[in-house]
Order: C-alpha cells, then sequence, then structure tokens
C-alpha cells in the first residue's frame, strides 16, 4: 500500500516546484507585457506554491494597479482608490498572516477570490525598497495552509514580479517622456513643426486614400512683434502659451494643432472641406479676439490679442502635396494680414 | 502469436532511422522503445505516432509528472498493461504495486498528502472523460479552474488524456510485451 508521505517531501515533486518557479522567473524577463506576465505567473503558482487566488496592488503614477489572479488567469485593472482590505494594509506596511475562517473582529474582508471555499488561509506581504512600498500582495493558501517552502517561494516569485511590472511601468513612462519630448513644442505643449508636417503628410496618404477632404488652416498673431517690444519676451511667451490653450479648446476631436513657427501656428483638420475650415477658422479667431488677454506683465483688464487666418483645402485637388497646400494657406493668410487682421481668408486659385 | 513486426535500429530505412534518432534525442534514452520499433516498417506511422507523444508531452505548461499521472490514470482505466506499467509509478516516486483503486482511494482520503492539491481535481477530470467524454460538464471545467489551471492549461490535459488513449488502443490490440528495460519515456 501507499506510504502516504507529505508530497512536499517527495523529491519529485520539490523539482517539479523548482523547475516552475525557475522558469517563470525566466519567462518574466522575457516577456514585456504587464498583463501577458501577470497571466503565465496565475497559471503557474501552483506548481511551485501552494496558492491559486492572490492579488497584487501596485501604484501606478496617481492610481494603482490592482492584479488578480485567480482560476488559472489574471485580470489588470486600473483603480483611482483602493478598496478597504488594501487600503488598510497598504497604510499598515506589514506582513500580516490571518488564518481563515475571519472571526468578526478581523473586520476587514479581503478581496472575494481569497475567500474561496478552498482558502485556508491568507498571507498579506509588502515589498519594500530603500524604505518606500512599491507592492503589496495577498495571497490565499489552497486548501493546506503553507509550509516554510512556500512562504520562501510566494515571497520570491511576489517580490519579482513586482519588481518586473514596476519596472516595465516606469519604462512606459520614460518613454512616453521622451515621446513627449520629441513629438510636443517645449513653450506650448502644441505638437512642434516637425510632428505636425509630419501629421499632415499622413492625413493627407489618408485623405487621398478616403476620398475625403482635408484642410489645413495657417493663423499668424497680429502686431506679435509689439507685444514682445513692450512686455518684454517673458509676456510674448505668455500670449504665444494662452493663444494654444484657446486654440485647443476650440478644436475638435481629431484636429491636429502645432506650432509652425515662432508666433505662427498651423491646424489639420480631417475630414473636413474648405467651407468647414472656414467656420473652424472663424471659431479660433473669435476665441482669441472675444476675450481680452491677462497676463502678468501687462496692465488689467489685459492684452486685446488678435489672430489672422488662411484656410486651404485638398477637396478640389486631391493630389496636392503638403507643401504645397500649405503655401496656399499662407497666401490665404498674407491676404488676411493685407486686408486689416483679425480675419479669415479662405484660398481660392485667383487669390 | 505475436501481433507485430519489430524493426531494430540497424535494419530501419533512413526515414524510420531519423524518427528513432530523434526520439532518443528528445528523451535522452539510448535504446528504442518496443512501441516504435513495431511502427519502424513505416517511417510515416513512426514519425505520426512520435510527433503525437512529443508534442503533446514535451511542450507546454503542465508539469511533466502531472501529465506522466494523466497518462498513467486513462492507460489503467482502459486496462492498457503496456502504457500504465510505463508511466507514474517510477515519476511519482509511489509505491511500484500501485493499483489504479488504489490511487483512487489514496487521492480521495483526506489524510493523503503524498500528491499536490491539484492532482485529485485531473485524476478525476481524466476519469471521467475516459468514461464518456460527453459526460463532461461545466462544472468539471469550473473544479480545475478553481484548483488554478488555465483554459489553456484544460486543453493540455485533455490533449494528453487523447494522447494516452490513443497508445492504449495501440499497445493493447497489438498485445504488445511489457519492455523489460524500458521506463516511462519522460
Amino acid at each position: 500500500m501507499i506510504d502516504a508521505t507529505l508530497w512536499r517531501d517527495i523529491k519529485v515533486h520539490q523539482l517539479v516546484r523548482y523547475e516552475a518557479l525557475v522558469n517563470l522567473l525566466d519567462d518574466i524577463q522575457l516577456l514585456d507585457d504587464i498583463e501577458q506576465i501577470s497571466k503565465r505567473i496565475a497559471s503557474q503558482w501552483k506548481y511551485f506554491a501552494n496558492a491559486t487566488n492572490w492579488r497584487l496592488v501596485l501604484p501606478a503614477n496617481s492610481e494603482f494597479l490592482v492584479i488578480d489572479g485567480s482560476r488559472g488567469t489574471a485580470q489588470v485593472t486600473r483603480v483611482a482608490s483602493l478598496g478597504a482590505w488594501d487600503a488598510h494594509h497598504w497604510q499598515q506596511k506589514l506582513p500580516q498572516r490571518r488564518l481563515l475562517p475571519l472571526t468578526d473582529q478581523d473586520g476587514l474582508r479581503p478581496p472575494d477570490h481569497l475567500l474561496f471555499p478552498s482558502s485556508k488561509e491568507i498571507i498579506v506581504l509588502p515589498f519594500a525598497r530603500d524604505g518606500k512600498c512599491f507592492g503589496m500582495l495577498s495571497i490565499a493558501a489552497h486548501q493546506l495552509p503553507f509550509n516554510d517552502l512556500d512562504m520562501k517561494f510566494i515571497q520570491l516569485m511576489g517580490r519579482q514580479f513586482a519588481t518586473r511590472v514596476v519596472d516595465i511601468l516606469l519604462r512606459q513612462q520614460a518613454t512616453q517622456i521622451l515621446i513627449e519630448r520629441a513629438t510636443r513644442d517645449a513653450l506650448t505643449g502644441l505638437l512642434n513643426r516637425g510632428t505636425i508636417l509630419e501629421r499632415l503628410s499622413s492625413q493627407l496618404a489618408l485623405a487621398r486614400r478616403t476620398q475625403q477632404a482635408l484642410s489645413v488652416i495657417l493663423l499668424d498673431i497680429d502686431h506679435f512683434k509689439m507685444v514682445n517690444d513692450t512686455y518684454g519676451h517673458a509676456a510674448g511667451d505668455d500670449v504665444l502659451r494662452e493663444i494654444a490653450r484657446r486654440l485647443l479648446s476650440d478644436a475638435r476631436d481629431g484636429d491636429h494643432v502645432g506650432r509652425y513657427g515662432g508666433e505662427e501656428f498651423l491646424v489639420v483638420l480631417y475630414p473636413c472641406n474648405q467651407a468647414e475650415a472656414v467656420r473652424a477658422a472663424e471659431r479660433f479667431r473669435q476665441g482669441v479676439a472675444a476675450t481680452l488677454m491677462t497676463i502678468e506683465a501687462a496692465p488689467a483688464p489685459g492684452l486685446p490679442i488678435t489672430i489672422s487666418l488662411g484656410a486651404a483645402s485638398a477637396e478640389d485637388c486631391p493630389q496636392i502635396g503638403a507643401a504645397d497646400l500649405i503655401q496656399r494657406a499662407d497666401r490665404a493668410l498674407y491676404t488676411s494680414k493685407a486686408t486689416g487682421r483679425n480675419c479669415v481668408t479662405a484660398f481660392v486659385a485667383s487669390n | 502469436m505475436q501481433r507485430y513486426l519489430i524493426v531494430e535500429y540497424q535494419d530501419a530505412d533512413p526515414a524510420t532511422r531519423e524518427v528513432y534518432e530523434d526520439f532518443m534525442r528528445t528523451t535522452g534514452a539510448t535504446t528504442v522503445p518496443l512501441w516504435l520499433r513495431t511502427l519502424g516498417h513505416s517511417a510515416a506511422l513512426a514519425r505520426a505516432y512520435w510527433e503525437r507523444a512529443k508534442g503533446t508531452l514535451f511542450f507546454g505548461h503542465l508539469p511533466l509528472p502531472l501529465k506522466e499521472m494523466i497518462v498513467f490514470v486513462v492507460s489503467a482505466k482502459n486496462g492498457a498493461r503496456y502504457c500504465s506499467a510505463c508511466h507514474a509509478q517510477a515519476v511519482l516516486s509511489l509505491d511500484k504495486t500501485l493499483e489504479f483503486s488504489d490511487l483512487q482511494d489514496f487521492l480521495k482520503s483526506d489524510a493523503g498528502q503524498a500528491l499536490p492539491p491539484y492532482y485529485r481535481s485531473v485524476v478525476d477530470f481524466a476519469t471521467k472523460i475516459v468514461a464518456d467524454a460527453n459526460a463532461v460538464d461545466d462544472e468539471d471545467f469550473d473544479r480545475l479552474m478553481d484548483d488554478g489551471f488555465s483554459r489553456e492549461e484544460i486543453c493540455e490535459i485533455i490533449a494528453v488524456i487523447d494522447m494516452a488513449t490513443m497508445f492504449n488502443v495501440y499497445t493493447s490490440s497489438l498485445r504488445i510485451d511489457l519492455d523489460p528495460e524500458y521506463q516511462a519515456i519522460l
């Protein structure tokens, strides 16, 4: 008959546990996607420690990333604030071990999936680096309480898991910042010249494929030199920022707004025909002219800043290139400047 | 009557030899098992059977001893002497005289902790499929998932059950003798 030694003392199962752990440590370094890593861990956890249901909580910017493992798979969610169980333990930052079922005095209710009928106990493990908590694991023992090796492996895997996810989040943030820096104008936060021209080219190609009209608006701040000369360059920067803000608030979803040059801005509108572009330009004009611009260096009630605009559309000439389209908008803008400023001109062939 | 022909390595044609060699390279065995030598007359069949075993047993996420256990359970249920003898006991470090009924009692007893908890649901699942694959219901899947098995792993479990059955039919029909030197292929 069977010599029922504890399975955890049987060599072959020890090897299964080590093998599962080592393979998983390797996998999470090779995988790059938080969801994929979480799912892989969720299906493998039972092989190296006596657990199938767990929750990992990590701070992600001003939010939290909550990864729930259960039934062989994992779900990743972002939440603005933590539930009572997580919030309490996150604040305490202390390892906890609670036998199940919980008594009334325990008060806090763990997440549902940790309270499976098969759960024997729950441990909570905070992971800290340089005194700062970067992750917290709550994990339930499946059918049998945890033994020492379970605890060791859970600590090891939990820490590696949390570290890997934090690293990925940090890298995503850093990449995002680099992309922002490379594509945004530092002063106004709008797309920079290179990016808005790229967008124009790609949107033009799309417009040709879909046979829908694309239009551009080129606009320029009136008498900007006078603002700089009278109130200084810092005041000029304030005006540029405020113009950018107003353009963005009057732009519609899908419009691309960029800083084209010193005080010149380019808006790419798609899909949009010439008549719609003129209406959009008029909206931008009013958005700037309607309210005086309060800037620190200028006396109250503020400066009457206006813009001149030129609109051009690829509506009648779908094969037109980006440079030619901008040139047309520029000629229309020139007409606006020549006919008194603070107005919109649409390009027509006779311009 | 011996119901099968045996093609030894030295007599095999180059294509069959390639299969034999792939077997030895993959498993680390220095000899070719009897079941594979009985397929040696057809390189295509030998390759088909071997690839089925290789793809099912040597890839995927289930630990090998768990796959061994599935093969043992299915083979024992199917009364396949050759297959059940080759699998499980040695790898699981259990008593060599273990019978299938003992195993069932053992898995069901509360004192039995000789195997990780997830074995019980896998063994029950395999037993049920062997009896009648159509009888498997969502609750059976739920039980495996409660034990932490992903859908991919459950698919793997079924593939192992299916492969074991295929080998059971083959070895039982031909009444392949036990291989004295041959252990489990894993």
